[in-house]
């Protein structure tokens, strides 16, 4: 019984005109999303890797310097890219791709790639992720909108039930059948881009990643397919349906989504980087622990004394001085972490609001799953940034070590060179691991699989209680 | 039979409409939520804003009392303070705020306002120095958008009027409205004409409300917006929900089922408004890429390096020299020197690389300048950009006047620096202004000009279309 309700189904939604006119549109924009993900991520991992190299290079080859001048002129944490960034950009346009990490200052990414691109507004990039969260319920709901409706409006649905079919069969071989539908169209171009990504440099260490993103895009399909069924099975004509569902779909998929937005916005707001930077300065001049950083370098300065027994610095058998910005790296560290933190915070609070609401929306739910699947979540750009500080703060200390114990007291002409450059390495993000992602993504994921118990749960009581007519 | 009764029956029908209160209901509230979002974003910016330059003013002003105190002490054996040194003073103390000023409808729409800088804090080094400023935002926010009027209007209201307007005649077809009218020898044409302007006039009196809630809560709240801007944002928004009520029209006109409209317009919705604008997007940036930012990076250090290597022994002592640098000031000069001359090295030769990212963002902005006519939505949405002040050109224009200006202040304070100059008290009354043009209201108005005669054009073609089309309407 439920393989003929599935195969009618999918025979009548095959025939019908309007169904192959969306078909045509999500396969269009699926594939032209695509091509341009496969293109850019091309061009743009290879002008990462090149200005990475680049600036290794640049670093490996700056001559002989004092190694506090070497920390001056610093190097660039430079974020690469993955395939998968490609499928979904998530919020990496809108956030810095490399670090300057110098002496004395922890810098905010800089160089966002939407800075440049602004001339057709903000939000109209294309990507395959948002096709898949914008047309694919569209699409989904066209597809069932009418599978009870339309039969009651036909007078067809007195016959059915007149079968004596069991609803979970008639429930079931509905959403076969429409599933059926739209799996024909959208599978192949997904496997077109698996394929896609296998090919890719990096593509085979995302496939799990992809995997998990299929799967999921396909359980928020289900979402919208048994929505759908419920609403169809509730009201009387195919109209009301279709207007109910495009009303659902819009509010979920553009109204909620900038409103929650807004509000996390206003309600955790952020400072601005040139009152962080206000802020960051006001505390290294006094100090964060109730220490005066003048006091805490003058006892450094007395143990140091004590511990070689000399009187001044000058008798030190090492430079004093590199201890001094030793020690002031690791005061400004701590305040600079005090107020990244904070930033962090709040960012993480944001989207926190922006998580609670997908309970409003199953887009807004499968919009933050899918980019931590993809690797472009606010998850990994913070990862980045701290990975790139601890970096920077290995790279300061290596240099001021050096200072410390290969020059003399006072001394200003004292150079290095390319050793202690190569010594300190070079930078290299490594990303996060699948497992890390997973488990930062889990009370996602539990919302994405509310929405899907909520669905089904909706969809059968519909069904259980489906009339002729309402 | 086109009698007052006819229109009045269509209005009374319409009140009746199933989930037409509710559409409407939506439409306010978005209205009024989406209006004061965009009153407390732009007050937030103030609020960000607002403490930074009364910190700097602060400072100034005991800065410029150091100035006037060490002046009348008249002592010239007194070492300069830091108000008097040109270089200590411009490169590492003073502070100058450039301020973009908005128009009066600014709340009304975002734009790339989020994106492109509002403000600049300057201070005497190089130009390239200016920009490297990382900013903090919310990601998420830039990337799902603000929820602002632009938005509701260009969005939402198409669904609304979609909903309000798909099966205006199939319905009356499919309910047998249309046989028992023939029959009782009304003119089909004009019982379809007088529901067409019903409902097209109670949409067209929807959307003049709602925007001038809107504009009234922006003229108590923000501020006056002029006449001419107001009638061009109204009119922005009006013509562009004709033209959704022409489509519907036409689609009804095509003789379709209730079903296939509503599957016809949420399509046409799709494409018009979601897919157009992304490939537009996709053209320009693809056409006229942007420079790599990474890429200037590494070219600036480049340049860097030679300057750096003429500039390190002045720095080198700098950085030996930390911790008592204040009674040093002569040095200091000297130091400031060297810097100022590296950079003005270096801005030389990166100029033409910084150059090509304003250039290739003009180059996409005159794609999408006329590409916007592929989609009405686009087209309403830069539009309301460019009434809000809100789009790329006029942050073009801001950035274009405040780089100027930094030139004069840069060159105040150098120029000084290279004669080894002190400053007095008169230099400190006569430091440069930033004065900016901003585009009237006038330059704005005719931007949206031709945008708003092919709205008109496009909702009048397909009004008359439909109503042609109409002609050979069947009842049944």
């Amino acid at each position: 019984m439920i393989s003929t309700i599935a195969a009618k189904e999918f025979q009548t939604l095959a025939r019908d005109p309007r169904v192959r006119l969306t078909a045509v549109l999500l396969v269009i924009m699926l594939l032209v999303s695509l091509l341009s993900a496969v293109l850019r991520f091309d061009d743009v991992s290879r002008e990462r890797q090149a200005a990475q190299d680049l600036i290794n290079e640049q670093w490996a080859n700056q001559g002989e310097k004092n190694p506090h001048a070497a920390a001056h002129y610093g190097i660039y944490a430079i974020r690469p890219v993955t395939p998968l960034s490609f499928f979904d950009t998530g919020i990496t346009s809108f956030s810095g791709v490399s670090i300057w990490l110098e002496a004395h200052r922890r810098n905010l990414p800089g160089a966002r790639p939407a800075d440049d691109n602004t001339a057709a507004g903000p939000n109209a990039e294309l990507t395959a992720a948002y096709t898949l969260q914008i047309l694919l319920p569209l699409f989904i709901i066209l597809l069932s909108f009418q599978a009870f409706a339309g039969e009651r409006e036909q007078g067809t649905l007195r016959q059915l039930l007149g079968t004596g079919v069991a609803p979970l069969s008639l429930l079931i071989g509905k959403a076969v059948g429409i599933a059926a539908a739209a799996a024909v169209v959208v599978v192949p171009v997904l496997l077109l881009g698996l394929v896609a990504l296998l090919f890719a440099p990096g593509g085979l260490a995302q496939l799990h990643a992809a995997a998990a993103l299929i799967l999921m895009y396909a359980l928020y399909a289900l979402i919208f397919l048994f929505v759908s069924l419920a609403i169809s099975a509730r009201m009387a004509t195919s109209q009301s349906v279709l207007v109910a569902l495009l009303a659902f779909w819009a509010v979920s998929s553009f109204v909620l989504p900038r409103i929650s937005a807004d509000f996390a916005a206003w309600r955790y707001p952020l400072p601005s980087a040139v009152e962080l930077e206000r802020r960051i300065g006001s505390d290294i001049e006094t100090g964060i622990d109730g220490r005066n950083p003048a006091d805490v370098i003058a006892e450094r300065r007395r143990q140091t004394l004590q511990l070689y027994k000399a009187d001044s610095v000058e008798d030190l058998p090492i430079n004093f001085q590199g201890i001094i910005f030793d020690l002031q790296e690791k005061l400004d560290a701590a305040v600079f972490s005090k107020h990244f933190s904070d930033v962090y915070k709040r960012l993480n609070a944001q989207q926190a609001t922006y998580g609670t609401a997908s309970l409003l929306s199953p887009r807004m739910a499968i919009e933050l799953v899918s980019m931590q699947f993809a690797g472009t979540g606010l998850l990994q750009q913070i990862d980045f940034a701290n990975h790139a500080e601890q970096y920077r703060m290995k790279f300061i200390e290596t240099l001021n070590r050096d200072l410390t114990l290969n020059s003399n007291p006072g001394q200003t002409d004292y150079r290095t060179g390319p050793d202690l450059w190569k010594s300190v390495g070079e930078y290299h993000y490594p990303g996060l691991s699948f497992t890390a992602v997973l488990s930062a993504t889990m009370p996602l994921l539990l919302a994405l699989g509310l929405w899907l118990i909520g669905s089904m749960a909706s969809a059968w009581m519909a069904i259980r209680s489906l009339r002729v007519s309402v | 039979l086109n009698k007052p009764h006819n229109y009045r029956a269509e209005l009374g029908l319409l009140a009746h409409l199933p989930g037409i209160k509710a559409m409407l209901a939506l439409l306010a509230v978005s209205t009024i939520l989406a209006t004061a979002s965009g009153l407390l974003r732009l007050d937030a910016n103030e609020q960000t804003l607002e403490p930074l330059i009364r910190a700097e003013a602060e400072t100034r002003d005991a800065l410029a009392t150091a100035m006037q105190r060490y002046e009348s002490a008249a002592d010239a054996s007194a070492s300069q303070p830091v108000s008097a040194q040109p270089g200590a003073l411009g490169f590492s103390v003073l502070n100058e705020y450039v301020v973009l000023e908005r128009p009066s409808l600014a709340p009304l729409a975002a734009g790339v306002s989020d994106l492109l800088p509002d403000h600049y804090r300057f201070n005497t080094h190089a130009d390239y120095l200016q920009q490297r400023a990382g900013s903090i935002d919310n990601p998420l926010r830039l990337s799902t958008g603000s929820f602002d009027l632009a938005f509701v209007l260009v969005v939402l209201v198409p669904i609304i009027v979609i909903a309000l307007s798909y099966d205006v005649m199939s319905r009356e077809k499919e309910l047998g409205v249309l046989a028992l009218v023939g029959a009782q020898g009304v003119s089909l044409r004009r019982f379809i004409a007088a529901k067409m302007v019903v409902r097209a006039s109670v949409i067209v009196a929807t959307i003049i409300i709602v925007n001038l809630l809107a504009i009234a809560m922006v003229a108590m709240l923000y501020s006056w917006p002029s006449m001419l801007t107001v009638v061009m944002w109204i009119s922005v928004a009006t013509l562009y929900t004709l033209f959704w009520f022409g489509l519907a029209a036409l689609t009804n006109a095509a003789g379709f089922s209730s079903a296939t409209n509503g599957v016809v317009l949420a399509n046409l919705w799709l494409f018009l408004v979601i897919v157009i604008p992304a490939v537009v997007n996709l053209v320009a940036t693809n056409v006229y890429p942007a420079p790599s930012r990474v890429g200037l990076t590494t070219e600036l250090r480049e340049a860097s390096s030679e300057a750096e290597e003429r500039a390190a022994a002045a720095r080198e002592q700098y950085f030996f020299d930390h911790p008592d640098l204040a009674d040093k000031s002569g040095d200091q000069e000297i130091f400031f020197r060297e810097v100022a001359r590296g950079e003005a090295d270096i801005a030389r030769s990166i100029q033409p690389q910084l150059g090509k990212f304003d250039e290739q963002a003009e180059r996409q902005g005159e794609i999408v300048g006329w590409m916007k006519y592929l989609s009405p939505a686009l087209l309403a949405e830069q539009a309301f950009a460019a009434l809000a002040g809100s789009d790329r050109e006029y942050h073009a224009q801001f950035k274009r006047a405040a780089f100027e200006y930094h030139a004069t202040w840069q060159a105040y304070f150098v120029s000084r620096l290279e004669a080894g100059q002190f400053l007095s008290s008169s230099d400190w009354q006569n430091f440069p202004a930033f004065s900016w043009d901003r585009p009237t209201t006038g330059a704005s108005a005719r931007v949206v000009m031709m945008p708003l005669l092919a709205l008109a054009i496009l909702s009048i073609l397909l009004l008359a279309l439909a109503l042609f089309k109409f002609r050979r309407y069947t009842p049944v």
